[in-house]
């Protein structure tokens, strides 16, 4: 899968997760940019997307995402 | 020995002198030193084994889940980390809470009216157990989750578990960001020591200016809650959170202020918490390291058991999509309150008012944040002006108060009448007719205290804006800088409690 896909499908799970349907995401977007993305939503939204794209994230992970291109990558390395 | 003690600034000043004296490689190893003469002279030396059973088993399981992992044996791994947290946490548990088990033991065969009661137990939790035993697990858990390597120098480990500074009182550092700081060598430079001890007078001043007459008033009302009620209920309340908060953050101010002298920077604790806007905010200001521990160790793992996943599956498509969001989230926050309020301590009180209380807040607000919303998009508030965001602040810090009423009193049937007893009656006169002085607090100290609070209030201020009050202070000229550091320096000096005859009370958070 590419990266152009991966963002498709994971922009759809970001809408889902925090119910905002003009969510837009890039490498750089972080927690800060979205207002409920908090310590609680993180792990509702880690589970998303770990069913979205059939991938375990590790605790490593869990705890150690900077931003959502860290998260593509882990996504990217995983799917392939 | 407490850090504002007189032998304390001895140790300390003797042991910076030796950390810059000797070869870059061997400061570790003055710390290692220290750090037992400073827990041998804090504490009965035989309750040390407990800290070296830690340190050991620490070291063995962390070893062994690397040796695991390397041939691929992820099950042995798995058991190494489960064996190095049974052992470490049934320590503090047969110390600490071991009581609170034959308590409510009692209580249960009282009820089934059956004669098999337990005698509670003398037990000493050794000092500073659960802030080290925080320490290990997190280590533990790291090394078996790959997020840091394993230490392969068994002193150095001991260290990381045993650094005197942070020993008593926290604050719960991570290996992976002190181990760099820790074990290689500093030079010395003039300007980092002199921070470091200017934030240790900013917490002396704390402790021994502001927290110990703030005690003074709320150890008398409490003492007697027939003769202290209404708005006394509610004075003592909130000078109770002034206490607790000079009491612990100065107490990290020194500490962190003295680990910065060796060039050591430990995790801030605190964040101005009570520019807060709600108790959920409160919490990611208030005692950092033990909510980021609790968050790392305990609720993402939680959230993220097959159970719990599961059932958010379950609820999505039986109840709904809201619903299948928050219910989880709200389960996993109670597991980890429930345990906050058990880490303040081994009765009811702890786990209601500390764990509880807190999580009726946060979820209460959560739940009712979009009818808030709606209210303020109503009435037309600006909810970003100065006079809503103090009116939030206010009613976090009721709200706090409240909680810590059960923190601060003698059991749950205490704190509940204490807070009835608040809204018995209404007597503001107490504010002018003299009455605080006949609580033995003069008229010279309490101006003492207001003054406090009130250089207390300017520094939050300036840490508020440039996230450390000592970064604004750089920025003066020096005969100013000078003038604020000798002022605070003297003002501590004169009037300050402590010297011979006098024994400041004990950091509250060092019992734990």
């Amino acid at each position: 899968m590419n990266r152009e896909k991966i963002y498709e499908k994971l922009t759809e799970v970001f809408r889902d997760v925090f119910d905002e349907e003009d969510i837009t995401i890039s490498d750089g977007t972080t927690a800060a940019d979205i207002e409920d993305w908090d310590s609680l939503s993180h792990i509702t939204l880690l589970s998303s997307v770990e069913d979205e794209f059939g991938i375990k994230f590790d605790m490593k992970a869990v705890q150690g995402l900077k931003n959502v291109g860290a998260m593509v990558d882990l996504i990217e390395a995983s799917v392939k | 020995m407490s850090v504002t003690s007189f032998y304390f600034f001895c140790m300390f000043a003797v042991s910076l002198g030796v950390y810059y004296a000797i070869p870059r490689k061997f400061q570790w190893c003055a710390l290692v030193m220290f750090s037992a003469v400073f827990f041998v002279t804090s504490s009965d030396w035989r309750t040390g084994v407990y800290l070296l059973a830690n340190i050991v088993v620490t070291f063995v399981v962390t070893t062994q889940i690397v040796k695991a992992k390397e041939k691929n044996k992820e099950e042995s791994a798995k058991g190494y980390m489960l064996i190095g947290l049974a052992i470490n946490l049934s320590m503090i548990a047969t110390l600490k809470y071991s009581n609170f088990f034959v308590y409510n033991w009692n209580v249960l065969m009282n009820v089934m009216k059956t004669g098999h009661s337990l005698t509670e137990l003398q037990l000493f939790a050794p000092i500073g157990i659960s802030y080290y035993t925080f320490i290990s697990v997190g280590y533990i858990l790291d090394v078996y989750w790959e997020i840091t390597e394993a230490e392969k120098n068994p002193f150095k480990v001991g260290l990381f578990i045993g650094y005197y500074p942070q020993m008593t009182s926290g604050p719960i550092s991570r290996f992976e960001s002190v181990k760099e700081q820790l074990f290689t060598g500093h030079k010395f430079e003039y300007e980092r020591v002199a921070l470091g001890i200017q934030r240790m007078l900013w917490g002396v001043f704390k402790k021994l200016v502001i927290s110990t007459r703030a005690a003074i008033l709320v150890d008398a009302i409490y003492a007697d809650p027939v003769a202290y009620t209404g708005l006394y209920v509610w004075v003592a309340a909130f000078l109770f959170i002034l206490q607790l908060y000079t009491d612990f953050s100065g107490c990290m101010d020194i500490i962190l202020g003295a680990s910065e002298c060796y060039g050591i920077r430990l995790p801030e604790n605190f964040r101005t918490p009570f520019f807060s806007r709600n108790v959920q905010e409160f919490w990611q200001r208030w005692h950092i390291t033990l909510g980021v521990w609790f968050k790392d160790y305990v609720l993402y793992p939680v959230l993220r058991t097959s159970t719990l996943r599961n059932f958010t599956k379950w609820l999505k498509k039986h109840v709904g999509k809201k619903v299948s969001k928050q219910l989880p989230s709200y389960l996993g926050m109670l597991c980890v309150w429930i345990l906050i309020g058990l880490w303040h301590g081994g009765a009811w009180k702890y786990i209601l008012g500390e764990g509880m209380w807190f999580w009726l807040c946060i979820v209460l607000g959560q739940v009712l944040a979009p009818a808030f919303k709606k209210i303020t998009t109503v009435l037309q508030i600006d909810t970003e002006c100065f006079g809503y965001h103090l009116f939030q602040s206010l009613r976090v810090f009721f709200f706090v108060a409240i909680g810590n009423m059960f923190f601060r009193l003698d059991g749950m049937s205490a704190a509940i009448a204490e807070i009835k007893s608040g809204f018995s009656e209404f007597n503001p006169w107490i504010f002018f007719d003299g009455s605080f002085v006949n609580m033995g607090l003069s008229y010279r100290d309490q101006n003492i205290l207001v003054f406090g609070v009130f250089l207390l209030f300017i520094v939050a201020i300036l840490q508020e804006k440039y996230g450390e009050a000592r970064e604004w202070m750089k920025k003066q000229f020096l005969p100013f800088r000078w003038f604020v550091w000798v002022f605070l320096y003297l003002f501590v000096l004169i009037n300050g409690a402590y010297g011979p005859g006098y024994s400041a009370a004990e950091f509250i958070y060092r019992g734990f």
